[in-house]
């Protein structure tokens, strides 16, 4: 009987620690969110093998206490910039990092289209007082240097106008290396995320402190 | 004997029963006419596929890849490609611009060999290296309001606007949809600077092979390539892939001719066989004079060769005059694209079905004539022939033959293994079907009058010929039946059945705050609201808790198709909600409930697609694991559902019912349909201009070009299909004729014991409409059943019956049933008491 009692009282002291745990690493935990197209959302490779993930894995590996989220949503474009902020800003995550506007280039849109659209969205970061970084995107030279020139120049004259920092080409080790993507030449494949992981963390870690 | 004298007697013996072996010449002659023009037809279909996959793909086999060959990678494949042709090709977006102004297009890059297959229709003059050259659609004429000889930059290089592209059968660039094309010449590619590190552009080499299957070429190709990201085609696969509706036809014609032939044959070893019953004393006779029976058979086969010949003869010639009208009124009247085209290969085919055939349908009666003894001539009776072990074989050798025509003709085991059991499977359940109303009708005819117990009596008596009669006139039926089904399904599946459905416009990436003004641009221009479907994205994490995706390691797969496979599975899901079920799709298992309201520990319950639940392996009662964008959420499987992916209506995988998704991250994408061509133009302009990342594709012309194609198809296959039903309409008069004829001493026995005319044609009208409406019946329900199973296991697709046709059939079968019977107890009038004296001796 005695022992019985002693059981169920450690029982009770287990399942006590194990909430604890969960409580306060879910009540601490700060979040960073990744707010993309498909190269967020890892298109083609596994879940568990796209960015965010990987850098998950890293951050607990550091046993940094930070959830990394990514919201990515294949074929997305600028356009919906600001409704999925608002949409995470819910969740109150302590950074968002913009990585959208790929899809804008890619269709050729307007770069001044493009550029009022992440506009739109910082002016409401800012008014909101939801820290932002912005990632800096190109198009490929295939659509004209005059084109790729304006369209990259939107990127730092943003960032500048609403004082946000600005994280380097998520893709700049990847593109343009057949065996670091995908078939499509544009996603990067589980080898290539990988890279992309690596620069990333060691760009977003000093603000995961 | 000698040949001379047995060629003799072959002549006098066809002399003799001139009229049943002109019935036979003409039932052989029609069924190889029917068969020839159909295989003709489905030749030049098969050779229209081809061409069209050809251009198509831009050569007999595509090698393609998102990034540039080096020259040692294209050499060592080169190697094993016997070629007498090669074209370059390259295919990027690029932004073309016109003094301010700038606007994406698909740049394609041709060299001096492009196109292989095919010939570009320019505005105009040819594609031409000479100059820098540069041609567009139509479409970016009119937006950048180009004029002859104006110069557009691409990348870093200057281009002179020589005309419009108005055709283009290639799909080498046609990637996105949503840019229009562009051509240029490869020479000018380098001065452009567009291709460089990091660029996204596909390398196509095409190939005009000398030899070799391209299917075949293609998987050597593939083993020998280690790198995965090389693409390579062919053109068995794009004729799969691209012309679904060539093909729906191709395989219909297939069966039609086979339906034909088997018509034919039925007919003509039930003709064969009757008119040996008419032999049987002559032979037993030829056998008295102590004419041998090998010499017999000999004679017997001689006569029929005779017969097929003549068919053949008669069947070659007349498809060789008609071909050319056939061909005329095709194009002319129908505006048919289609060249059919006679070739050695298909006389020398049809000539020997049309000899073997018939000699090979003799063989049962030429067994007979071993049994037949002179004796039963004295007798004045006919043992029945007893079936030995040859009977059998030759039973399996004629199954074997015919497997072999389903197969060649199908050009698929399968489908030629099941046209074929099939048939012996109908015959199977016609017989025992038959049997049992039979046995229905003897037990019961009591309670009826003697005129109808007489009838029935009629019928009953002659089990074996009544059983005969039934088989092939259920058979006649169901095919005649069948087709029509085949070809409503075929259309219903590949075309819209209402106007409102065919699209002008497809609308995507519409924003959620973009809606309202979207559906005020609606109002304003076609008075109407548009119906959009929300688009979500997602991820498939689990099903029942295990992993969906697959992670990807290196070299962890053996194959490509491996790999593709989970790409696919790691690629994410598009996800919609309604509360409905769209006219397009059809739940086949499970319910579907539109509306979920939240309760405890009910999941929501999700409409899964019927080939992609197979695909991924989802079943009723699954528990799906997704992620929406960083969110998990669980629903269940259920419902399975059938989707006419052909609908034009936007159409998912995956349906959630309404009140899940609802919050989520969303964009909507809708069609705008019933437009005039100014209107279409008006709402791309306006949506263009104030809902800029909205794209705007516009298929009126393409739609209504492919619509056209398939409307023209199906009229000139229908005509085809009547050569079916025209043979099958032949063997049911002919049926008709010869069992009136066995009748007729009967009948004349009865004029003798004091009945009246009257009264005879009433019995033997009761007779025969009791037998035929049976035997129609059966036919089409059995055809009913027969083309849900075609529909499903050879086509693939929905059943849609054509009742309006059934309606047609049978008020057509029972007036010509009538007439045939009217003319065929015609006799009946001026036959006398002597004339059954003379038969019976």
């Amino acid at each position: 009987m005695k022992i019985r009692l002693r059981f169920q009282a450690m029982q009770k002291l287990l399942l006590f620690v194990v909430l604890n745990f969960l409580f306060t690493s879910v009540l601490h935990a700060k979040t960073f969110v990744f707010l993309g197209d498909s190269l967020t959302e890892g298109y083609g490779v596994a879940q568990s093998a796209s960015f965010p993930h990987l850098i998950q894995k890293k951050v607990s590996e550091d046993k940094l206490d930070w959830k990394i989220i990514g919201a990515g949503s294949s074929g997305s474009t600028s356009a919906s910039a600001l409704s999925r902020l608002k949409w995470i800003a819910k969740e109150k995550p302590d950074y968002v990092m913009i990585l959208l506007g790929s899809n804008d280039g890619l269709r050729g849109f307007k770069v001044e289209e493009v550029e009022k659209n992440l506009a739109m969205a910082l002016e409401w970061a800012q008014k909101s007082k939801q820290k932002v970084i912005l990632g800096q995107l190109h198009v490929p030279p295939n659509y004209g240097a005059s084109y790729a020139r304006k369209f990259s120049e939107i990127y730092p004259r943003l960032a500048k106008k609403y004082k946000v920092d600005l994280a380097p080409f998520i893709l700049e080790s990847v593109v343009g290396k057949p065996e670091l993507n995908l078939q499509d030449g544009v996603h990067p494949n589980e080898k290539g995320y990988q890279i992309i992981a690596d620069k990333m963390y060691k760009y977003i870690k000093p603000y995961l402190k | 004997m000698r040949i001379k004298a047995l060629l003799s007697l072959t002549i006098t013996e066809l002399i003799r029963f001139k009229r049943m072996n002109f019935f036979l010449v003409l039932n052989f002659a029609l069924g190889l006419i029917g068969f020839f023009l159909l295989q003709i037809f489905q030749q030049s279909l098969s050779v229209q596929t081809t061409e069209k996959a050809q251009m198509i793909l831009g050569g007999d086999i595509s090698i393609s890849a998102r990034r540039g060959f080096t020259s040692s990678e294209r050499e060592a494949w080169e190697k094993h490609i016997p070629y007498e042709k090669k074209s370059q090709f390259y295919s990027f977006f690029a932004m073309l611009r016109v003094g301010d102004e700038s606007r994406l297009a698909n740049v394609g890059v041709f060299d001096e060999e492009y196109p292989l297959y095919g010939k570009l229709k320019l505005s105009n003059f040819g594609l031409t290296s000479t100059e820098p050259f540069v041609w567009v659609d139509p479409e970016v004429q009119d937006l950048m309001n180009l004029k002859l000889n104006d110069q557009i930059t691409i990348g870093d290089a200057q281009f002179q606007f020589a005309g419009t592209i108005i055709e283009d059968p290639s799909r080498l660039f046609r990637a996105g949809g949503f840019a229009p094309r562009v051509l240029i010449s490869t020479k000018y590619l380098k001065a452009a600077n567009l291709i460089q590190t990091g660029s996204t552009f596909t390398e196509y080499w095409t190939y005009k092979v000398t030899s070799q299957n391209s299917d075949v070429l293609k998987n050597k190709l593939e083993s020998k390539l280690e790198d995965t990201t090389i693409r390579v085609e062919s053109i068995q696969e794009t004729t799969e892939d691209g012309n679904r509706a060539l093909k729906y036809f191709a395989d219909y014609l297939g069966l039609v001719a086979l339906v034909a032939l088997g018509l034919c044959f039925i007919c003509g070893s039930y003709l064969l066989q009757w008119i040996f019953q008419s032999k049987r004393k002559n032979i037993a006779v030829l056998k008295t004079l102590g004419l041998q029976d090998t010499k017999i058979m000999l004679l017997y086969f001689l006569q029929t060769l005779f017969i097929s010949i003549l068919s053949c003869i008669i069947a070659v010639g007349f498809v060789m005059v008609v071909l050319p009208l056939v061909q005329n009124y095709l194009i002319n009247e129908f505006k048919l694209p289609i060249d059919l085209q006679l070739n050695w290969n298909s006389i020398g085919i049809i000539s020997l079905i049309g000899i073997l055939g018939p000699i090979l349908m003799t063989v049962p009666q030429v067994l007979q004539i071993f049994e037949l003894h002179p004796l039963q001539l004295l007798q004045n009776s006919f043992e029945k022939s007893k079936k030995n072990i040859w009977y059998y074989a030759w039973v399996i050798v004629a199954i074997v033959v015919f497997w072999g025509l389903s197969v060649g003709q199908s050009q698929s085991y399968l489908i030629g293994s099941g046209f074929v059991g099939g048939i012996l499977v109908l015959i199977v359940i016609f017989y025992g079907l038959n049997f049992a109303i039979m046995k229905f009708m003897e037990h019961h005819s009591f309670r009826f009058s003697w005129l109808i117990q007489y009838s029935i009596k009629g019928l009953t008596r002659r089990r074996a010929s009544t059983s005969l009669v039934f088989i092939t006139m259920s058979l006649a039926t169901l095919v005649l039946s069948l087709l029509p089904h085949i070809k409503a399904s075929i259309l219903f599946e590949i075309r819209p059945e209402e106007q409102s459905q065919i699209p002008n416009l497809f609308l995507f990436d519409i924003q959620q705050d973009q809606v309202k003004r979207l559906q005020e641009i609606s109002k304003e221009l076609t008075g109407r609201e548009l119906v959009l479907s929300s688009m979500v994205r997602s991820r498939i994490l689990k099903i029942n808790d295990q992993n969906y995706e697959r992670l990807v390691q290196e070299n962890s797969f053996q194959t490509r198709e491996a790999e593709a496979e989970a790409r696919f599975r790691n690629r994410g899901v598009n996800l919609t909600y309604r509360s409905y079920i769209q006219p397009s799709e059809k739940i086949v298992d499970g319910k579907f409930d539109g509306i979920y309201v939240k309760q405890n520990d009910v999941l929501p319950g999700l409409s899964v697609e019927e080939r992609y639940a197979e695909r991924v392996g989802f079943k009723l009662n699954d528990i799906i694991t997704f992620d929406v964008q960083g969110l998990e959420l669980k629903a269940k499987v259920t419902s399975i559902r059938q989707v006419r992916w052909t609908s034009f209506q936007p159409n998912f995988f995956i349906i959630f019912p309404t009140g899940v998704l609802e919050d989520a991250p969303q964009i909507f994408l809708t069609s705008v349909s019933q437009v005039t061509p100014e209107i279409a133009k008006k709402i791309q302009s306006v949506v263009a201009s104030e809902l800029k990342n909205v794209s705007v594709i516009n298929v009126t012309q393409t739609v209504q070009n492919s619509l056209k194609y398939i409307d023209q198809m199906s009229m000139g296959l229908q005509l085809m299909a009547w050569l079916a039903v025209s043979v099958g309409l032949f063997v049911f008069i002919i049926l008709l004729n010869t069992q009136i004829k066995e009748r007729l001493s009967e009948m004349n026995l009865m004029q003798i014991l004091g009945c009246q005319l009257a009264e005879i044609q009433k019995a033997l009208f009761l007779q025969f409409f009791i037998l035929i409406t049976l035997a129609v019946l059966s036919g089409i329900v059995f055809g009913l059943l027969a083309s849900i199973l075609i529909m499903q296991f050879v086509f693939d697709l929905t059943a849609v019956f054509d009742i309006q046709y059934m309606i047609y059939l049978v008020a057509g079968l029972i007036p010509i049933a009538t007439v045939s019977i009217f003319w065929g107890i015609r006799p009946l009038k001026s036959l006398n008491p002597m004339d059954l004296i003379r038969q019976t001796n």
